[in-house]
């Protein structure tokens, strides 16, 4: 009690600060927006650090440098001691072995020299080699040149042997034999051979067939040629780089090779000061001195190193180039750690420095900003929708929230064309890490800024979900009603013609249109340079249409299955009529009035014959008791000893009607009620050939009395059915009194009992009937018809009528035939076991 | 003789009833309503009531439930509502008999006379011996070969006797014409046969006092026949 008193105190004191309260409440939302940009700041950050780290790159000499995203493993400790700086050493020390190399292969004492020529049979395999004891020498200029253009190769035509005997310089070793065989094999044949062009002369000036003795060694030297080309022009193209990436002025990457001896000697290096005359102790100082370095020797094997690199990772690379170079080759490989130059070691030095290094703070601070930023935006929609549902909507809706939808998209725009430039300009002109050294402040307050903006809008969509009022607030909503009049007018005008033909025209129209526009992609498909624009409109134009046709014979199915429902008696069954469309809906929605229809006139109908059974029920109450009283009376009279012979017949009279009018109400009141019914079957498993031996039984005398004899033709063994027994001997007790009643006399009555191939049992009996029957078999089962006259004789001519319902209320088939003067009824059951 | 009391608010049907009655000499005790048959009961010795359903002031089926709670004397119903449900409501409520408008008057006076047989000798009924079956009202002695229904003698064939004695001696048991074929003739039964069926019928025609309903010898259609248990 207390407590609430006092809650209630501090809000009345509360009301006079309501509407700071209100208006702190919007501050307050901007607080949060701000802070929630502060942490897409610090996400944009945190992320663009860790990319940022991928300015690491893995050094390439040909020029073409790779960034990759390196992986956290490689960002840690040391530069000098990581994979990437590791990875890139490997690969400069094996550029450099190659480059020593190439410098051996094109340059005479330090420099370019294209007068130098190679021996083609240096390029022979040493299987063929000794067929050659002499030079073919070719110049190395020329070589690279051929090399890039590719070496062309045409069929020389020989149609004499002098001809081909011309062209190998080195014939001689050509035995006669070889000529016949060449020449007269098939003779008036020229021989053909595939030959080097004649512009490949080599630098005594011949071609390539002077050295030649035979095809076989033309072939050899042709292969060597072109190996010898290929390989020189590839190589060239890396020593160009080499020499140019791994000048002085472009890398921090110092080496001194020699190799060699005497007028064999070769030294290069690219650092100043060293000479091949330098002893190895200044060579050894200036190079350890430089920071990480690498020494080998191929005449002591001696391996000097500070990286990471292990003997084993580079030690296969310098076998396989080691192999060409003089036995007493030694190199010297370096990093100046100073780095003099802006190379590739320089901005990993400092990118790892300034970044990798802060890389787990960058991670977690990049998580802690994203949960933060996810909390936010969760929480602020979240207080949005609360809002929504606990406070008065004019209130809450500021003005910014009924700008109409189109401006406020258009200012959306223009912000995100703005924050695009801005952001482009700043952020990937200058980099947010200015050459790798340091943020760059205005463009992450540029990203700061705008993500306030950015989120006030999202927000402001956010609310406008919220409260629906996209639609309502939008220019469109206003201008619409315009367009669809206009729209409207529009179709009328045009589409008459669609809609005022009949359905086969619409439909060939469709079907036509459909037709033509799928020949013109399926042209295009063949035709155009996009085939794949015209598969997939083709694809999905085509499928959309399977689609559509199979929804709409899927919808005809259902209509189809629903009008078989109504039509076998279901009528309260209606088609969904949620997934049809067009002019299935109105089928569906017809035929589903139809089926109500139905069930209206149905329900009223049975409404109307319970409602008749009850009167004819209640009716019949009221007659049997005035009834009862003329009976007990009639048979008093009958008790008194009259002579008069007059008075006994009209008594007589008066019995037998009395009698009859008792059968009439009994047998009006079952009818009644059968054909409205409302009666309830108790069914059981019964033998009927049992029941047609007790009814039988139950009528031996009657027939006998109007000398009817029956013959059967029953079989012996149980037929058995579901039936209500009771009634089903009313069933038949109906029929043998139909036969008593108008059978001719002294005639034979036949009752047959028939099993069909479809488990179904027939009883049928037939007699002759007594007076003309003048009227169709089928009217013998309405109530009250009877054969014409008979009127006036016993029964109340509804006996046949409750039979036959009897019979169909226990799934039974009832029929009636009349031939002359032969009556025959057949009642039909289903067998069970 | 005994007291009976006829209640029906058709005064010609109460009359009509006086008359039978009063010519098999019974006394007749006449009430209007429920109300008057109450107060009849009540300040009469009466052994059996004949009593309408539909009357005025209180219904017959209300009567007889009020009867029920003080007396045990024989009730049968007398009404023109011929439904089952109706039967089988008046029988539930304690009426011993139910007879339905427009009766046969003697078919009403046999239904007296069985009830209060049965009323009156309910205590001695007690001579039971190997060779005596007794339903109800129906008592064969086999020693005799003498049937009686009520103490009425019945006379039967042999094969009626038979099949009757088959029937009462396994009260309650269904027999299809085949099987009652087999137990009397002592011969194959080649089915579709009526001949028991018309002894059977005969039967009835002898025991029952309306053979369309009976009593005792019951038709289980399409299955056989049989005697209940009572």
């Amino acid at each position: 009690m207390g407590n609430n008193k006092k809650k209630r105190k501090s809000e009345v004191n509360s009301v006079g600060f309501f509407t700071k309260i209100k208006n702190s409440l919007l501050v307050r939302k901007y607080a949060l927006i701000v802070l929630q940009s502060l942490f897409a700041t610090l996400i944009g950050v945190c992320f663009f650090s860790y990319r940022a780290s991928g300015v690491l790159y893995i050094n390439d000499a040909s020029a073409e440098v790779t960034s990759e995203i390196p992986s956290l493993e490689q960002l840690r400790g040391d530069y000098y001691e990581s994979e990437i700086f590791k990875k890139n050493f490997l690969h400069a020390t094996e550029n450099l072995i190659s480059y020593v190399y190439f410098r051996d292969e094109f340059e005479t004492k330090g420099e370019y020299d294209p007068e130098k020529t190679i021996d083609l049979t240096d390029y022979i395999s040493e299987s063929d080699a000794d067929k050659f004891d002499y030079s073919v020498l070719y110049n190395i200029a020329d070589m690279v040149r051929w090399g890039q253009g590719g070496i062309e190769t045409k069929y020389r035509t020989f149609s004499t042997i002098e001809e081909y005997y011309d062209y190998f310089e080195y014939g001689s070793t050509l035995t006669g034999t070889d000529i016949d065989k060449l020449m007269y094999a098939s003779p008036g044949k020229v021989y053909m051979l595939n030959c080097l062009g004649d512009r490949y002369v080599s630098t005594e000036g011949y071609t390539l067939g002077h050295y030649a003795s035979n095809e076989e060694t033309y072939d050899i030297l042709l292969n060597a040629f072109i190996t010898a080309a290929e390989t020189l022009y590839h190589d060239h193209t890396l020593y160009l780089s080499y020499k140019e990436n791994y000048d002085t002025e472009k890398t921090n990457m110092r080496y001194a090779y020699t190799g060699g001896s005497g007028s064999f000697k070769t030294f290069y290096t690219n650092v100043d000061g060293i000479t091949d005359k330098s002893s190895p102790e200044k060579k050894r100082d200036t190079f350890k001195g430089m920071g990480k370095y690498l020494y080998y020797s191929q005449k002591s094997l001696d391996f000097l190193n500070n990286t990471p690199l292990e003997y084993g990772e580079i030690k296969d690379y310098i076998n396989s180039r080691f192999i060409d170079f003089k036995s007493d080759a030694e190199f010297w490989i370096a990093l100046d750690t100073e780095f003099p130059v802006d190379d590739v070691f320089a901005s990993n030095y400092r990118a790892f420095k300034n970044t990798a290094a802060y890389i787990p703070w960058l991670v977690l601070v990049g998580a802690l900003s994203l949960i933060g930023f996810v909390g936010l935006f969760f929480g602020i929609i979240l207080n949005e929708k609360k809002r929504y549902e606990t406070e008065d909507h004019e209130k809450s809706l500021t003005d910014f929230d009924r700008l109409p939808i189109e401006v406020s998209l258009l200012f959306f725009i223009l912000m995100v064309f703005i924050l695009i430039i801005s952001e482009t300009m700043l952020v990937w002109n200058l980099s947010i890490f200015m050459s790798d050294t340091s943020f760059n402040l205005p463009s992450i307050m540029l990203l700061f800024v705008d993500m306030i903006i950015l989120l006030s809008f999202f927000y402001g969509y956010v609310k406008r979900v919220i409260y629906k009022n996209f639609w309502e607030q939008s220019i469109t909503s206003l201008i619409a009603p315009f367009f669809k009049r206009y729209y409207d007018r529009m179709k009328k005008r045009w589409w008459f013609f669609y809609d005022d033909s009949n359905i086969i025209v619409r439909t060939w129209v469709t079907y036509l249109l459909f037709l033509v526009f799928n020949a013109f992609w399926a042209l295009m498909l063949f035709f155009s340079n996009h085939p794949i624009i015209s598969f997939i409109v083709l694809f999905v134009l085509d499928m959309a249409v399977g689609f559509l046709m199979s929804e709409r014979n899927r919808q005809r199915r259902d209509i189809v299955a629903g009008i078989h429902k109504i039509n076998n008696g279901d009528y309260d069954y209606q088609i969904e009529l949620k997934k049809m469309h067009g002019e299935n809906l109105a089928l569906a929605d017809a035929v589903n009035d139809i089926g109500r229809g139905i069930k209206d006139a149905v329900d009223i109908s049975i409404k109307d014959e319970k409602l008749k059974a009850s009167l004819i029920t209640n009716v019949s109450h009221d007659i049997k008791t005035p009834l009862t009283s003329i009976i007990n009376y009639v048979d008093l009279l009958k008790r008194e000893n009259i002579d008069d012979e007059k008075v006994k017949k009209y008594i007589a009279v008066l019995d037998e009607k009395s009698q009859r009018l008792k059968t009439l109400t009994f047998d009006l009141v079952e009818a009644s009620k059968i054909s409205s019914g409302n009666i309830t079957m108790e069914f059981a498993r019964l033998n009927f050939i049992e029941l047609i031996s007790q009814s039988m039984g139950e009528f031996e005398e009657k027939f006998a009395e109007r000398g009817l004899t029956v013959v059967t033709d029953i079989p012996k063994t149980p037929v058995f059915i579901m039936a209500d027994p009771g009634r089903l001997w009313r069933v038949i007790e109906n029929l043998f009194n139909n036969i008593f009643k108008y059978a001719l006399e002294n005639t034979r009555v036949y009752l047959d009992l028939t099993l069909d191939t479809d488990n179904n049992v027939t009883m049928s009996v037939k007699n002759i009937s007594k007076q003309q029957l003048n009227i169709p078999a089928e009217e013998l089962t309405e109530r009250f018809i009877r054969g014409d006259v008979s009127r006036s004789t016993e029964g109340s001519g509804l006996g046949l009528s409750i039979a036959k319902n009897l019979t169909i209320l226990q799934n039974g088939e009832f029929n009636i035939f009349l031939e002359g003067d032969l009556f025959k009824v057949s009642i039909t059951f289903p067998t069970v076991e | 003789m005994a007291n009976i009391l006829v209640c029906d608010d058709d005064h010609e049907i109460v009359d009509a009833i006086e008359i039978y009655l009063l010519q098999e000499g019974f006394d007749v005790f006449k009430a209007y309503d429920g109300m008057e048959a109450l107060e009849i009961l009540k300040n009469n010795d009466i052994q059996l009531l004949i009593i309408d359903v539909m009357m005025p002031k209180l219904d017959g089926i209300h009567a007889v439930m009020k009867i029920r709670e003080t007396s045990s004397i024989p009730i049968i119903i007398l009404s023109a509502k011929t439904e089952d449900s109706d039967k089988i409501l008046g029988l539930n409520v304690g009426a011993d008999d139910y007879l339905p408008k427009p009766f046969n008057p003697l078919e009403l006076v046999a239904r007296v006379k069985s009830q209060l047989r049965r009323y009156t000798k309910l205590g001695n009924m007690a001579l039971e011996s190997q060779t005596i079956y007794s339903v109800g009202g129906l008592v064969i002695n086999d020693d005799t070969k003498e049937v009686t229904v009520d103490d009425e003698p019945v006379k039967l064939t042999p094969i009626e006797y038979n099949i009757l004695l088959l029937l009462v001696k396994n009260q309650g048991r269904v027999f299809s014409i085949d099987q009652i074929y087999e137990k009397i003739w002592n011969e194959q039964a080649f089915g579709a046969d009526n001949t028991v069926a018309v002894h059977i019928r005969h039967i009835r025609e002898k025991i029952e006092i309306n053979p369309r309903e009976p009593r005792y010898l019951k038709v289980v259609w399409g299955v056989g026949y049989k005697v209940d248990k009572m």
